[in-house]
């Protein structure tokens, strides 16, 4: 009896590990299908930003950074807290499966929506006329600096070493869950970082002192 | 992952912190009087809400989609905090914040065609979440605490939860608009 309960569990996961090679040979991770995905999310926003500084429409221009700010800051607080929550409950095959699916997407959709929303503000700004020597300003320009500095020094060379390790096959598992871990802690402190920028954005809004 | 009771009551208690957070933040808020705080809380909660839904539903679906299905129940169940807990959370306080913020500033008006627009999609954006993403995120955890889980069952209730998101983004970005109408016009 013993021997047919363990012979059933080894089924169990034998079907379990066929199923899962079976899922993963079927989907193996492809340049044409990220670029796919990935391309219209690195030119859409930048496009519509263009768009909007060239009509000069101060209403679009406020919207706008306000949709991709808010896309930015809720990204990271996902990716800071609650992916890294989901991440720590997954084992490191996992973990890179869901990594290959993610890091495409996040390679072309992360750089692109934080310096169109850092570039916007800049525009806004300007807009409002809000002066470049006011400390208000150097605050928010110095958090707004190290937030574009550490996504594109540290958030995309760690994206763009998950890519090509894809690309080569995946086989390093250890690497790809290591950067994509590195990349997940770093999206709270950013998430930190963005906090305190909206508390200077709502000082902004309202026009009250902090 | 493990889905005996325990785990189960460690996401529930993760849970609990997520959706307790936004109403903390939105209470002591209220209470300084500061109109900054305010509308401080009412933009940092929308702007995570938004945030979630891009994740959700642009940019998870696809990873929801191709990956299999014991791999998916173990995100399923570990996302239960973000879409049983924290999307209604936000959903209300997001609002209510929003609410009280206009009221204060002398802008509410219920016959303004402003804000009968933003109450429309407020009311729609509310009602997809307790249509979509709530119910079918308690299928998802009521199924993972079962001793026999459907993996299929989880599968196609967390596809829900995405589309949910993903409309729910929609109408985000319809009520931003308005939202950056008031602040540039009003």
């Amino acid at each position: 009896m013993k021997h047919n309960i363990s012979l059933i569990y080894s089924c169990t996961d034998y079907i379990t590990v066929v199923t899962t090679e079976t899922v993963n040979r079927n989907m193996p991770f492809s340049i044409r299908d990220s670029l796919w995905t990935g391309l219209p999310m690195i030119l859409i926003p930048p496009a519509i930003m263009v768009a909007i500084i060239i009509s000069g429409n101060f209403y679009f221009l406020e919207y706008f950074h306000v949709i991709s700010g808010s896309a930015w800051t809720g990204m990271d607080l996902v990716m800071g807290i609650f992916f890294a929550y989901i991440m720590k409950g997954l084992g490191d095959a996992e973990k890179a499966e869901v990594s290959k699916r993610l890091t495409p997407m996040m390679l072309f959709f992360m750089p692109a929506i934080s310096t169109t929303t850092v570039t916007a503000g800049v525009y806004l700004a300007l807009s409002l006329g809000i002066s470049f020597t006011s400390p208000y300003f150097i605050v928010v320009a110095v958090i707004a600096i190290i937030l574009t500095v550490q996504g594109l020094l540290i958030f995309l060379p760690n994206e763009a070493r998950v890519y090509l390790e894809l690309i080569r096959g995946g086989k390093d598992i250890r690497k790809i869950v290591r950067l994509t871990m590195i990349n997940i802690r770093l999206s709270l402190v950013q998430l930190v970082l963005q906090i305190t920028i909206i508390l200077f954005m709502a000082h902004f809004a309202t026009g009250f002192a902090l | 992952m493990r889905n005996n009771g325990n785990s189960m009551r460690n996401i529930y208690r993760t849970g609990f912190i997520a959706l307790a957070v936004p109403a903390i933040a939105f209470v002591l808020a209220y209470l300084s009087g500061s109109m900054l705080v305010l509308d401080y809380i009412h933009v940092l909660i929308g702007a995570i809400w938004t945030g979630v839904d891009v994740f959700l539903g642009l940019l998870f679906a696809n990873v929801i989609k191709t990956i299999n299905l014991e791999t998916r129940k173990n995100i399923g169940v570990r996302m239960i905090p973000m879409t049983l807990f924290f999307i209604p959370s936000a959903s209300i306080i997001t609002p209510l914040a929003g609410y009280v913020l206009a009221v204060k500033e002398g802008i509410f008006s219920f016959t303004s065609t402003l804000f009968i627009a933003i109450i429309i999609v407020g009311v729609i954006l509310v009602s997809i979440g307790f249509l979509t993403i709530v119910p079918y995120s308690y299928k998802v955890a009521r199924e993972a605490s079962r001793k026999e889980i459907d993996l299929e069952k989880i599968s196609r209730n967390m596809r829900i939860v995405s589309i949910g998101s993903m409309f729910q983004l929609i109408f985000q970005v319809i009520i931003i608009s308005l939202m950056a109408y008031i602040v540039v016009y009003l």
